[in-house]
């Protein structure tokens, strides 16, 4: 093999360091979770939920710097119309429209699915949104469109939903069991 | 030419490691990160100038460093 060392021969510092990220390093490394230190503030973990669940778990990909994700609260309040007479937009611009319906992301058969992203956002009934789970889905979603969490995809977040959704739990790390309410914990450790 | 890369001024790699796992401060960001072992690797040798030209060239080191740069933790150079 053309990278096999030479009988004989020293394989060079430089020469080791050079194989080692190449052929292994930096593929399989990375930056596994970011812990920000802001003043006055809590701590925010900013990772995966692998990362979050287990510091085992290699993050393939490092990017995990943007966390300062909304809450739910957040984006609901943000739609409602400011000034005296309630004709300035909200202060902050939705990614997508407000109308967009869960089911067509989140997809279940329960009356959650029917209701818009703006529904689920002011529902807090526990039937219809038990833990709250979908209203803090749609707020990392939308922290997602909107670059605020870097860290987390679409498809992470539809891929909890579907666990949830199928089985009840969620494994973000092996042998590691998250129900709803662990979810939402880890989705508000997430937001400021 | 690819692209080469340097420590950010005043990175000072302070880290902790045991299992194979370490946690770096980010003097620049006042982050602290967990990192795994071959990463704080990269970064020393970075620091040492321990990389060659076919470092550069690997693009997954260019996209790992790229990743790193958002971070704070390294810089074009």
């Amino acid at each position: 093999m053309a990278n096999e060392q030479q009988p004989g021969k020293q394989l060079s510092a430089k020469g080791a360091a050079r194989r080692r990220f190449t052929r292994a390093g930096a593929a399989a490394s990375g930056v596994l979770m970011t812990l920000h230190s802001q003043p006055g503030m809590a701590a925010i973990v900013c990772a995966t939920p692998s990362g979050h669940a287990s510091a085992l778990i290699s993050a393939r990909n490092p990017d995990a710097l943007s966390c300062s994700g909304l809450s739910p609260g957040v984006w609901s309040q943000s739609l409602k119309p400011r000034g005296k007479n309630g004709n300035t937009p909200g202060h902050l611009s939705w990614p997508i429209s407000k109308d967009k319906k869960f089911g067509s992301l989140f997809t279940t058969g329960k009356a959650i699915g029917q209701a818009t992203f703006e529904q689920v956002l002011g529902n807090n009934d526990p039937v219809f949104d038990p833990d709250n789970l979908g209203a803090h889905l749609v707020a990392a979603y939308l922290n997602v469109l909107s670059g605020r969490s870097s860290f987390q995809n679409e498809y992470m977040l539809v891929n909890i939903w579907n666990n949830l959704r199928d089985y009840g739990v969620y494994h973000p790390a092996a042998n590691v069991d998250w129900k709803g309410k662990d979810v939402v914990a880890y989705l508000k450790s997430t937001m400021l | 030419m690819a692209q080469q890369w340097c420590i950010v001024p005043g990175q000072l790699l302070r880290s902790r490691s045991w299992d194979g796992q370490s946690v770096l401060y980010n003097e620049v960001s006042g982050a602290t990160h967990l990192l795994d072992e071959p990463m704080l690797e990269l970064l020393h040798a970075l620091r040492d100038g321990s990389l060659e030209a076919e470092d550069w060239d690997d693009p997954e080191l260019q996209q790992t460093f790229a990743a790193l740069a958002k971070l704070y933790l390294v810089h074009p150079c």
